[in-house]
């Protein structure tokens, strides 16, 4: 998008299988949908809203038009897809079987014990003693609650001699609506710690989850990123690529402050390891700025001039 | 190197700026500069692709399953080889008869899915068995189908694992290689699709070796005991990170 690339037949098609790709991805692992918000995001970059405002001022759709959907066609490639992912994903489960079920991973129980687990203070009001982020707290919270009313969620609950019992497996999308009502009734009730918990807690857990992973502790895989990392700016130094002009600075910058900001999703839902394609971003980042800013500065310099028509993609 | 050397090679805008001030030869050495600085970036990114394919294979992980979560690719397993029947089963459904199968034969997880339920350690021991996990595959598709029998779901989990398993069993052969070979097509054509978009930006084309780069240090990561292998679907979130930097490029 923010290359603008023209919306050509071969364009289209190609972001149309990239698309499909994309959202493959999310059909196997929903914790992916923070890349459709990253390029979704990109609207903001590309869009000139003042020079929107004055063409619908004056009354001229067509250039509006063409202001809005020039330069986003990729944005609207993958809201398309989307459309057809949520289609896809709601029809072709066997409705027989699936209707009263959660289809995807249960969201508001990893939410709620991510609450929970980020948080001293609600752990100890609301983790029963569970392991911090062990998916128990999840069910013995719906459990306290059902106990709690005294009444069996009908869907996945029974009682046993007088004893309410639960079995989250026999209806995922239900069990997840009750934990969706205990977690907005913690948030309502404890709106700091929410906030401490989201701000603070979640932050500070994933730094901390990060430094407990071996292979992130290992400096010979770092050497052989920086080595291999080397190489390629050399190569793109060599094929012409110079430093970026002022307004592809400025646009980079809000590119990769959203791009930032959308791969904390994950974290802010619950902090994991498990997020190698936010690890690549963040390696990608410091390879630009360890190795292509530095080469590109030492090209320039060597040669006099920072190239104005010096040519970058970002 | 000039300045006008500096302009992105290959494009017909620099065929246009080079046309009215020079002859033909020098055009015609523009332009084979050109086409050898995309073969050499393009050797480039295809040797990065290959040194994470060699790292994958190095590493085993084409010979085992992970263990951890069993339950969402024991399922999807089943799922995939039931669409692999005659008559197939659609909507996302497995035939209790395989599911069965694979849970009385090493991968029973709830009490009642096994006469005996297997340990962790048995369980590990089997998924990181290679052949006897393909055994294991090409036994439970082989295995007669109770009709009668209500079909199994995947209950709380994404439901696309089933169709990874699926094509790739389809297109490779009913055997674990196949996932990982499965896992590179995926990329590759995520990267060659890039490639063809950016060919002529050598900057979008740096930020896919740094993608490349990136992946190639994640294969290492997914020996993580939480992701094992990288057909885990905790792990294929990274294909798209190409569509992420088509978006961003």
């Amino acid at each position: 998008m923010i290359h603008r690339e023209r919306a050509s037949p071969t364009n289209v098609v190609v972001a149309g299988l990239q698309a499909f790709i994309l959202f493959f991805v999310v059909f196997c692992r929903s914790q992916a949908f923070w890349q459709v918000l990253a390029i979704l995001a990109g609207i903001l970059v590309v869009l000139r809203f003042g020079d929107i405002w004055r063409a619908l001022a004056h009354t001229k759709p067509r250039p509006a038009i063409k202001r809005i959907f020039g330069p986003t066609w990729p944005a609207l490639v993958v809201i398309c897809g989307l459309a057809g992912f949520a289609a896809y994903s709601s029809t072709a489960p066997d409705p027989r079987f699936y209707n009263s079920e959660s289809r995807t991973h249960v969201f508001w129980h990893v939410l709620y014990v991510g609450l929970i687990s980020t948080d001293p203070e609600l752990t100890s009001l609301y983790g029963y003693g569970e392991r911090t982020y062990s998916d128990m707290m999840g069910y013995v919270a719906v459990l306290h609650d059902s106990r709690g009313r005294n009444e069996a969620p009908s869907e996945f609950g029974e009682v046993v001699d007088g004893v309410i019992n639960i079995n989250a497996i026999k209806d995922t999308g239900a069990y997840d609506r009750v934990v969706q009502r205990i977690y907005l009734s913690v948030v309502a009730e404890h709106p700091w710690l929410t906030l401490r918990s989201f701000f603070v807690g979640k932050p500070s857990d994933q730094m901390e989850m990060f430094t407990q992973v071996a292979a992130l502790r290992n400096i010979r895989a770092y050497v052989e990123v920086l080595v291999l990392g080397l190489g390629a700016s050399v190569l793109a130094v060599l094929s012409g690529t110079g430093l970026p002009q002022r307004r592809q600075i400025r646009e980079s910058a809000i590119a990769l402050a959203l791009l930032t900001i959308c791969s904390w999703t994950t974290t802010l839902i619950v902090p994991s390891v498990l997020i190698p394609d936010v690890i690549i971003f963040y390696l990608m980042l410091a390879l630009l700025i360890t190795t292509y800013l530095p080469l590109a500065l030492v090209s320039s310099w060597l040669m006099g001039t920072t190239s104005p028509r010096g040519q970058t993609g970002t | 190197m000039t300045d006008e050397e500096r302009e992105p090679f290959g494009t017909s805008e620099n065929c246009r700026l080079a046309s009215p001030r020079v002859e033909a030869s020098p055009r015609l050495d523009v332009l084979l500069r050109s086409y050898v600085r995309s073969f050499v970036l393009a050797a480039a990114i295809l040797v990065l692709f290959a040194l994470s394919v060699v790292r994958t294979y190095s590493l085993g992980h084409n010979e085992k399953f992970y263990d951890n979560p069993i339950y969402r690719w024991r399922e999807s397993l089943a799922i995939a080889l039931s669409r692999m029947q005659n008559p197939p089963l659609q909507g996302y459904l497995a035939d209790r008869s395989i599911r069965d199968y694979l849970a009385r034969h090493g991968l029973a997880l709830l009490a009642g899915e096994a006469d005996v339920l297997p340990t962790p350690e048995q369980r590990r021991a089997l998924v990181q068995d290679g052949a006897r996990m393909n055994q294991l595959l090409q036994e439970a598709a082989r295995v007669p189908i109770d009709p009668k029998l209500e079909p199994v779901t995947l209950t709380g989990n994404e439901l696309g694992l089933a169709d990874y398993f699926y094509w790739a069993f389809r297109i490779y052969g009913l055997n674990l290689n196949a996932l990982v070979l499965f896992y590179y097509s995926i990329l590759l054509v995520s990267v060659t699709l890039f490639f063809i978009t950016f060919r002529r930006s050598p900057f979008c084309l740096l930020l896919l070796m740094f993608y490349l780069i990136g992946h190639f240090f994640a294969v290492n990561y997914a020996n993580n005991p939480l992701i094992q292998t990288i057909h885990n679907s905790r792990f294929l979130l990274l294909s798209p990170c190409c569509r992420q930097c088509t978006s961003y490029c």
